[in-house]
């Protein structure tokens, strides 16, 4: 698996799509006992850890879940509040799992059109006139491809860095997108895409990229 | 996915006889459903309208063209392309103003109206105007707006269908980043 998320942003800068294919889990469970050597605060509406990285916890990190129920931002099932819950001691041992905090879809929708808006800021700064924008954003962990249709759509891919063949994936997916919301009578333009065609075909092309991609799953 | 697989540059091709009856039959309900021609006309132009502006998607997911820099690849695209990839037909370019702002389609054989006699009672009406909305609604969705209109049609005694377009303006405020 090497494709990891989809994203399609309307010429509006909205986000209409987003599909995570694939996201690695590195959640860390762990026992601990009283007092507690992490340091926390809430953060966002989550408790996450500020410092004391140890253990494969990293600083950010959020409590997911407590003895195996999960947390739900800082609050517990039972509506008790987590950090009160930690700092109590007769609590303990507790096992805590940590991990990244999944991103909710308010801030997917919110990061896309920030990316909508570098984009622009990208091709505007470009020293080369007639520069597009941003097309490829390379990290350590991932690459993010951008393709941008003629009538201003951009089709987003994060995928391994080594992942090949992202290019025809990308208008493979404007081909899948013109064929299966468009051509549904029922889905209007320039609005959130929930179509189950669109989906299954997306999936299928993107399983089909990853086999087609040099590097194998997982690396 | 069998669909996709087998659909490449190559669409599927369809027998147009199904095509130009479906079309025969949604003009005549027209024509009941509203008491004059210009209605039906300017019905069949927003069908055609919001037709183009989804079909474009499709045109250039599958064709492959790039940014037209002039109107007149703007011509030869729509022409050679869209006309033969849609209707199986290629109209001949024509007739350019001095400005090259406007230019006319010459359709030698219009598959709408394979089958049409136009009766007296219908003389307003366009047979093909969804053609019109069509490359209208298609056209901006690519930042340019456009005028379409009929201005000869053998369904009314002229010896050839001619499409006349006429370039208004670039759609600036729809320019995507990174377009000049």
């Amino acid at each position: 698996m090497v494709v990891f998320s989809v994203y399609v942003v309307n010429k509006a800068g909205g986000l209409v799509y987003q599909y995570d294919n694939y996201s690695p889990r590195n959640d860390v469970e762990k026992t601990f006992s009283y007092p507690l050597d992490l340091v926390l605060k809430v953060h966002d509406e989550r408790v996450v850890v500020s410092f004391g990285q140890r253990d494969g916890i990293k600083v950010g990190y959020a409590v997911l879940s407590i003895n195996g129920f999960d947390v739900n931002g800082r609050y517990m099932a039972d509506n008790r509040d987590v950090l009160e819950y930690l700092n109590t001691s007769f609590n303990y041992p507790l096992a805590v799992r940590f991990g990244r905090p999944r991103l909710t879809s308010n801030e997917k929708l919110m990061l896309a059109s920030m990316f909508h808006s570098l984009f622009a800021i990208g091709s505007q700064l470009s020293p080369e006139p007639g520069s597009s924008g941003i097309e490829v954003l390379e990290t350590d962990t991932f690459k993010l491809h951008c393709f941008q249709t003629l009538t201003g759509i951009k089709f987003i891919v994060l995928a391994d860095p080594r992942q090949a063949g992202i290019d025809s994936l990308l208008r493979k997916i404007y081909e899948i997108y013109s064929d299966f919301a468009l051509k549904n009578p029922f889905y209007s333009l320039e609005m959130p895409i929930r179509c189950d065609l669109f989906e299954q075909n997306l999936k299928v092309a993107l399983e089909i990229a990853e086999k087609a991609g040099t590097f194998g799953a997982g690396s | 996915m069998s669909r996709q697989a087998n659909r490449g540059t190559e669409s599927k091709k369809m027998n147009s006889e199904l095509f130009t009856l479906t079309y025969g039959a949604l003009v005549t309900q027209l024509c009941k459903d509203y008491e004059n021609d210009e209605d039906v006309n300017k019905q069949l132009d927003k069908m055609g309208y919001n037709i183009g502006v989804r079909l474009i998607e499709d045109f250039l997911a599958r064709s492959n063209v790039g940014r037209c820099h002039d109107f007149r690849e703007t011509a030869d695209v729509i022409a050679k392309v869209a006309f033969k990839m849609y209707l199986g037909i290629t109209p001949s370019v024509t007739n350019w103003s001095p400005a090259g702002d406007e230019f006319s389609l010459i359709l030698e054989n219009n598959p709408l109206v394979d089958f049409v006699e136009l009766p007296d009672n219908h003389s307003g009406l366009i047979y093909s105007n969804l053609l019109c909305g069509v490359l209208r609604g298609a056209l901006e969705m690519v930042q340019m707006a456009i005028d379409v209109k009929f201005v000869q049609d053998t369904l009314k005694g002229d010896n050839v269908t001619e499409i006349r377009l006429k370039f208004i303006k670039r759609i600036e405020e729809n320019l995507p980043a990174g377009e000049e």
